[in-house]
């Protein structure tokens, strides 16, 4: 469903992501792991034509991005890192918005928020405006709204950073179950917990090299079954000069 | 005691610091601000200056008019006073992020608000002085008081800031007990520009020009026209009794005033410091509380809409919630009334060279349009803010985004254009090739207007910026009002020879104008116009497109 081709980031003379290569199956829940700096925002904002390519290739669903953008742009959502979203609209307006933004038709519309607005509690505080709402509600509100033209990749940046505990749990379930239904999570997260509950395969990053991807429970295997914590910490370590 | 002096020290290192390492942008900013004063001082007191010394040349009635207008201009400040009071109170004592530190201190509430209530009479009042300054130097020139009076009439305006901000402070405290504190600012901020507007307008529709040579009898009825309310306990009108008496029996004659002038302001400022002691404190606590809206409907319906009407409502919006946007739209709407009432009220004696005039008026419409597209095109795209990844994610290119935003602001932009050209149409009624003419003309400039602000907004795009003004006022702001302004002139240029075949036609009988001569020149308007808009916006949606978010 993701592929990454040599995928390569240069801010200047820095390289930030270093001809990097991933493929993630449809379905699968991805955790992008690795420590502040590592090169996941960059790898994202790539992804996400947020900021260009220096070199290599992503696709979607085989469309490039190179390519066809709008074609790609159609089957992934984004939930950033910071919630900016605009604050003088209501939180059902900017949903509108999003809708019409991508071409939702109505019934489909419709059925989308009836679903999923409760399950985060976005209901209770959607017709208010987004300027009163604390970072948590602003981030329940980009997820209910990213689900709106159902994406077949949805890409999140620290989607749990500000969630209270229960729309944390209500998040995890959602990925299980939005994976079970086919759609492919790529999530970039420092909660490794999180990952080792909800990731079916993880890609650990640094200094913009892939230092391990794959399926999970194989990559622990191969480890001797270390926890993903101990494996993190292991293929991470700062180099003693 | 101890606290107020530990919590004065707490800013003034805080003043000290920010002094002492100002930032580039500060200097800059300092910078202009004396430019400005070395340019605004001058021209306040040599205006203040031929206003004072043309009523004084008044027979008999010269002092009482001065008086009446000291009135005006007081009652004026006052009102300026009591709302920019409320502006700065809210963010002073709601919103400033060292009020949480200061409430968690071991400091009483009332400490606290009496340090802020200096703080807010000090931002409500600065520019007030600073009128003042030129307004009673200009006084003290006519009238020859000694420099003694002069600085006793500044130290009077002490109590005076002090009766107006405190009020405003109070009905500020009164309001965010029942309302949300931005709320209130917001409101207060609308108030201060209508009033700003309406007081504007007023003043012009008195028609100033009238007293240009004028007898006693017009100037009476002028002044008389200055209706105001002069009850001596409304502060301004005490304010301009001590001046009176200061400037007529020296400064011993308003000593007593200004003793009673100063106890009552410290008296009004106490009671607002005891009453705040029961509702600030509340008030604080619910700041950020809104009215909670009901939750989402069982039976809302989703509306599909074409992503160009759900950009443009989407900026509607926008446009409509934001106080500091729509005031500018009140303000606009205000010089072009100011404009139109100009042209209406253009001496009889010119309209023989109406057309020349109607000529020229292309060029001011073209000014005007520039100036609202400044406010209004220019920024579109950087006060999207940081929520433009929105739609670098989405699945719209930026040379459609680019062209819905030129789209959804370029057709106000030329229909404002229209509406200005047909009403000076039908002022000035000048013949009928010009009317077309201005019309054509008025067209082509706001279409440029409209893309050189899409194209150069975009280009510029910074998406950090706090408010509109900062991109108005930087790079882009000069290149487009260049950009524009240059076109205007050269639309200008190249119909003057039309205009001036056309009006000798007029004078001369025996030549004969004919308008598809100048096809050519028409067409140089139309691809002048192309030229320049169709490379702007494409530069926009170029920059846009490889932009970094």
């Amino acid at each position: 469903m993701i592929k990454l081709t040599n995928l390569k980031k240069n801010y200047g003379t820095f390289t930030a992501v270093k001809e990097i290569n991933l493929e993630i199956g449809k379905g699968e829940v991805f955790g992008f792991l690795g420590p502040n700096g590592a090169g996941k925002t960059s790898t994202i904002k790539m992804m996400c034509g947020l900021t260009s390519i220096t070199s290599g290739d992503a696709e979607i669903d085989g469309i490039s991005i190179k390519k066809d953008p709008v074609a790609y742009k159609k089957q992934f959502a984004l939930i950033p890192d910071k919630p900016y979203i605009f604050e003088k609209l209501r939180g059902i307006e900017y949903v509108e918005f999003i809708g019409n933004l991508y071409g939702v038709e109505k019934e489909s519309f419709n059925r989308i928020l009836a679903k999923y607005a409760p399950r985060f509690g976005v209901d209770e505080y959607i017709n208010d405006f987004i300027e009163s709402y604390s970072h948590g509600m602003s981030q329940k509100l980009l997820i209910v709204a990213s689900l709106i033209h159902s994406p077949k990749v949805f890409i999140l940046d620290e989607p749990m950073v500000g969630l209270d505990p229960r729309s944390m749990k209500v998040l995890r379930d959602e990925f299980k179950k939005l994976s079970k239904e086919g759609m492919t999570v790529f999530m970039s997260t420092h909660s490794l917990d999180t990952a080792e509950e909800v990731c079916t395969t993880v890609g650990i990053i640094d200094h913009g090299n892939i230092l391990e991807s794959g399926n999970l429970k194989v990559i622990k295997k191969k480890r001797k079954n270390k926890k993903l914590e101990d494996l993190f910490f292991e293929l991470t370590e700062p180099v003693e000069k | 005691m101890k606290d107020l002096a530990w919590l004065v020290s707490f800013y003034l290192i805080q003043f000290k610091n920010k002094m002492l390492n100002p930032t580039k942008e500060n200097i800059i900013k300092s910078l202009l601000v004396l430019v400005f004063a070395a340019m605004f001082f001058p021209i306040v007191y040599q205006l203040f200056y031929f206003i004072f010394k043309h009523f004084y040349s008044v027979p008999i009635v010269g002092g009482l008019l001065v008086n009446k207008l000291l009135n005006t201009f007081f009652l004026t400040f006052s009102v300026m006073i009591l709302l920019s009071a409320i502006v700065a109170a809210i963010p002073v004592l709601y919103l400033s992020h060292d009020m949480d530190f200061l409430f968690s201190s071991p400091l009483k509430t009332e400490t606290i608000f009496s340090t802020q209530c200096v703080k807010i009479t000090a931002g409500a009042s600065w520019m007030i002085i600073l009128m003042g300054i030129p307004i009673f130097g200009a006084y003290m020139s006519v009238l020859k008081i000694t420099a003694a009076q002069y600085l006793f009439i500044l130290l009077c305006h002490v109590p005076f800031f002090i009766i107006l901000s405190s009020a405003g402070i109070l009905v500020t405290v009164l309001l965010v007990r029942f309302f949300p504190a931005e709320n209130v600012r917001n409101m207060a901020i609308a108030l201060s520009g209508i009033f700003a507007v309406i007081l504007i307008i007023y003043f012009r529709m008195l028609q100033p020009e009238k007293l240009t040579g004028a007898g006693i009898d017009q100037v009476s009825d002028f002044i008389k026209n200055l209706r105001t309310p002069d009850a001596m306990w409304m502060p301004h009108a005490y304010f301009v009794n001590i001046v009176h008496k200061v400037t007529a029996y020296g400064i011993f004659g308003g000593l007593s005033g200004f003793f009673y002038f100063m106890s009552a302001s410290l008296l009004v400022l106490s009671s607002v410091i005891v009453v705040s002691k029961y509702l600030y404190f509340e008030g604080y606590g619910k700041k950020g509380a809104r009215r909670k809206e009901k939750p989402l409907s069982l039976s809302y319906s989703y509306t599909k809409r074409f992503i160009f009407t759900a950009q443009s409502l989407k900026d509607a919006r926008y446009l409509l919630r934001d106080t500091s946007q729509w005031i500018q739209v009140v303000f606009l709407a205000g010089i072009v009334f100011i404009y139109l009432f100009n042209l209406y009220k253009l001496p009889a004696e010119l309209f023989g060279l109406r057309d020349f005039i109607f000529f020229l008026n292309i060029g001011f419409i073209g000014m005007v349009l520039a100036a609202v597209g400044s406010r209004f095109v220019l920024p579109v795209i950087s006060t999207e803010g940081k929520g433009f990844w929105i739609f670098k994610t989405a699945p719209v290119t930026m040379p459609r985004y680019v062209m819905y935003k030129f789209l959804v602001y370029s057709v106000p932009l030329i229909l404002t254009g229209q509406f200005v050209a047909i009403i000076s149409i039908n002022i000035l009624k000048p013949g009928e090739f010009v009317n077309y003419l201005t019309m054509y003309s008025t067209f082509f400039i706001t279409l440029v207007i409209a893309s050189v602000g899409i194209g150069f907004g975009a280009y510029f795009a910074d998406f950090n910026i706090k408010n509109p003004e900062d991109l108005i006022t930087g790079v882009a702001g000069l290149a487009y009002m260049f950009l524009s302004f240059m076109y205007v002139a050269f639309v200008l240029f190249i119909e003057a020879g039309i205009v001036k075949d056309y009006y000798m036609a007029q004078i001369v009988k025996a030549m004969v104008f004919t308008p598809s001569k100048y096809v050519f020149n028409y067409i140089l308007i139309m691809v002048s116009a192309l030229v320049i808009s169709v490379p702007c916006l494409l530069s926009g949606m170029n920059k846009l497109k490889t932009m970094e978010n």
